[in-house]
């Protein structure tokens, strides 16, 4: 899955959802005093707890150094469990919130995730080094009944230990099954495999939808006549010739029973020869049809490359699927002026006007300018306006075209930016688009306008521009090279999810030559007296033997996912000054994350996900 | 002081005229539900302006909301007086945007939204919202080798249940 592919289903799928509440927010924000939430939590007596650092000491004893926070955890974690039976393994069900108070701390858990019963929140308060209150905001409550089981509406310890192995029970079972010739798998075999790891879903909260694989019966329409009608039904709605997706190569058939109302479908893809074409993908036709009656429930047609993708050759009528699907691509905007009106007209003709969002494309004549010599002066107006010239054209789909607007005709260059680039560096496209009219003749600009104009009248240089809150076109080039360089060193990577530590220091550095800040970008390199890799590998599994056992990280799977090395704490859940190490590693039970300062090893932070937090 | 009020309304306008949409279908991405999607992204706003003078322009607005919206919707699911809400019914009970009969496929979101919340968390802000790695540790508070991890066990899920139908091996 590529992020260009869900991003618009999404959109496409939610597009009916539209905030209606802006009046409410302005009433909101004019009412004075805005309430302060009250506090969670019923304060329970003091306990006034005087624990001394076991686990400090304990640490200290194998050379290990917590800081200040971690010493407050511990304390916190010992708290809990004296008071309310919480563990290390529980506590991981929570996220673990340290806030300072001037000496004081407050740890606070809260629920990583929603379980299948209340859990409550937990806070421990810290002053003069000692434990001074623990509450649980569920203490009391009268529906915890600890001799129902899992069925107690309120879990304490007690469950919450039956709960995460349960969980961790049933991604055992999972990681039994070899998923890794799933494709090949027959009807039966996906059915007996969804049957078997369904069985304990209701917990693990991890149901599909409700739809079960199934084998098909004598009465339901057959795998083989399935692919068939499949074929025919896509040239059918795609206006393509059938040999064009009988002859692509068959993917995936699987057949479904919906547990609501039992009605059954098949779900198949027909996919392109070959590999894929790097990062473009590959062609591929998708389709449900219901069994037995072999209708089309939904159909669609991915083509990765827009300039290989055109409306269905003759009329179009009937074809209204396919045409919208079309317009719901890049691939109309890169048409040339010519060819857009004659698409235009043909959708027009078969009644689908609508989707042309209102536009009037017209088709290039006498008494216009030609088409070729019109785009031309329009990129030297957008040149001249907004100095975006040569290769950062490359960066933005360019859609061109004659068009009717307020009963005159203008040429229309419209430039947004190519996905790739519009994510690049964040969320927030800061590029924005670029349009330019000119009239018929071609010989005069009537409007020239770029989205970010005024966002940021500031100048800046290729080693600063990253501060920039809008990239205007003169620093367009220096994108596209950070872009490329960034690229290229993902490429070489091992892994680009996982960069090596001196891989990420090379993506970042990039990134801080340019301006971005090191909070944004901090992985870095160890310095000379900076404790090593394995120095530090070593530190953090000592710390993790000592919280959670031996047995969890001597006895069972137990690798390093990703060690990393950064330069300022940034975003992350712990306060330093100083670089640091943070090491990840995956268990059979979960993920530990431990953080090291990188020069005294003083552990800064630990964490452990299991797999009934999410983390299967 | 009135020019206070008004430069916040602005802001506030500026900012769901910008992120409003957005915010509210993350949110209905979490909640399933297009009322309390708005509810919360109502929540949402008026947190966002109250806390404004702490943003430090570390992250994006758009980051620095997700964050904001993300907790105010976690809350939510936490409510006892919330019932659960089916992901795929949900999905049924939005008006269908698109003219033709089934126009599109909804596979993907329906396995998305089955998702344990913290996976879902990862492959709405990556691939939806489109947020580094670094941007995604930042609205969820996480250390980033958490959210890599995180990231690569919901494509691992995602890819078991969309075998062939969306993931394939190279992606």
């Amino acid at each position: 899955m590529k992020k260009t592919e869900l991003a618009p289903l999404i959109d496409r799928r939610l597009s009916g959802i539209r905030f209606e509440r802006e009046e409410a927010v302005i009433q909101g924000l004019r009412r004075e005093g805005a309430r302060t939430p009250a506090r969670r939590f019923r304060l329970v007596p003091a306990l006034a707890l005087i624990l001394a650092l076991l686990l400090a000491g304990t640490a200290l004893a194998l050379g290990l150094s917590l800081s200040a926070r971690m010493n407050a955890r511990q304390l916190a974690v010992e708290a809990l469990g004296q008071s309310f039976g919480l563990s290390e393994e529980t506590i991981g069900l929570f996220e673990v919130n340290i806030k300072k108070d001037g000496a004081d701390w407050l740890v606070r858990l809260t629920p990583k995730n929603t379980y299948p019963a209340e859990v409550g929140e937990y806070e421990v308060s810290i002053r003069n080094n000692a434990v001074a209150d623990t509450r649980w905001s569920l203490e009391g409550s009268a529906e915890y009944n600890p001799d129902k089981g899992l069925a107690s509406p309120v879990w304490g310890q007690e469950q919450l230990l039956a709960y995460k192995q349960a969980v961790q029970n049933y991604y055992d079972k999972m990681s039994r099954v070899d998923w890794s010739k799933s494709e090949q798998w027959d009807l039966q075999e996906r059915a007996r495999v969804d049957q078997m790891t369904r069985s304990d879903q209701p917990l693990v909260d991890e149901i599909l939808a409700g739809d079960a694989h199934a084998v098909p019966g004598q009465d339901d329409l057959q795998p083989e006549e399935a692919w068939d009608r499949a074929a025919r039904a896509l040239a059918a709605r795609y206006g393509l010739p059938l040999e064009y997706i009988s002859g692509m190569a068959r993917g995936y058939q699987s057949f479904m029973e919906s547990r609501e109302d039992k009605s059954r479908w098949y779900a198949m893809t027909f996919e392109a020869a070959g590999k894929n074409d790097g990062e473009a993908g590959q062609e591929s036709f998708y389709i449900l049809l219901s069994s037995p009656q072999g209708e089309v429930l939904k159909a669609a047609w991915f083509q990765p490359d827009d300039s290989k993708r055109a409306l269905p050759a003759g009329s179009l009528i009937g074809l209204r699927d396919a045409v919208e699907e079309y317009m719901n691509t890049q691939a109309f905007p890169r048409l040339t002026a010519a060819r857009k009106a004659d698409a235009a007209q043909r959708m027009t003709a078969a009644g689908f006007g609508d989707l042309l969002d209102g536009a009037v494309y017209l088709t290039p004549g006498p008494g216009q300018a030609a088409e070729a010599a019109a785009l031309q002066k329009a990129r030297a107006v957008l040149q001249d306006a907004f100095q975006v010239k040569g290769e950062s054209l490359s960066m933005f789909v360019q859609d061109f075209s004659l068009q009717e607007v307020d009963g005159a005709a203008l040429w229309v260059l419209r430039l947004t930016p190519e996905h790739e680039y519009q994510t690049f560096i964040g969320p927030t496209s800061l590029i924005g688009d670029y349009e330019i009219r000119l009239n018929e003749a071609a010989d005069e600009a009537v409007l020239t306008r770029w989205s970010f104009s005024g966002v940021d009248e500031g100048t800046y240089t290729r080693s600063d521009w990253g501060r920039a809150k809008a990239y205007a076109g003169y620093i367009l080039p220096w994108l596209k090279e950070l872009k490329d360089k960034a690229d290229a060193v993902k490429a070489a990577a091992q892994d680009e999810y996982f960069l090596t530590v001196a891989e990420a220091a090379q993506h970042d550095q990039l990134f801080r030559d340019a301006g971005f800040s090191v909070e944004r970008y901090g992985a870095g390199t160890p310095r000379k007296d900076d404790i090593s890799e394995d120095k530090a590998i070593s530190l953090a599994l000592e710390t993790l033997r000592v919280t959670y056992g031996r047995e969890a990280v001597d006895k069972e799977p137990f690798e390093l996912i990703w060690p990393s090395y950064l330069l300022r704490a940034g975003a992350q859940p712990f306060e330093t000054e100083q670089p640091f190490w943070m090491l990840s590693f995956h268990g059979g039970s979960g993920i530990y994350v431990v953080a090291l300062d990188a020069k005294s090893g003083q552990i800064l932070y630990m964490n452990y996900d299991p797999a009934a937090s999410g983390n299967g | 002081m009135r020019e206070t009020a008004a430069a916040i309304e602005a802001l506030a306008r500026r900012l769901m005229a910008e992120h409003g949409d957005f915010v509210t279908r993350l949110c209905f991405l979490y909640l399933g539900d297009e009322m309390e999607a708005q509810d919360a992204a109502q929540e949402s706003f008026l947190k966002a302006m109250k806390a404004f003078p702490s943003f430090r322009n570390e992250s994006s607005e758009r980051t620095w909301l997700a964050r904001i919206a993300i907790n105010t919707c976690k809350d939510s699911l936490r409510s006892p007086w919330r019932k659960r809400v089916d992901g795929e019914q949900a999905l049924l009970n939005l008006k269908d945007p698109g003219e033709g009969p089934e126009a599109f496929d909804d596979t993907v979101i329906k396995a998305i939204m089955s998702l344990p919340a913290k996976y879902k968390d990862v492959i709405l802000l990556f691939y939806y919202q489109n947020l580094l790695l670094r941007d995604i540790a930042r609205a969820l508070a996480l250390p980033l080798p958490t959210v890599s991890s995180r990231l690569i066990r919901a494509r691992n899920k995602l890819s078991k249940q969309l075998k062939g139908w969306f993931f394939n091996e190279e992606d």
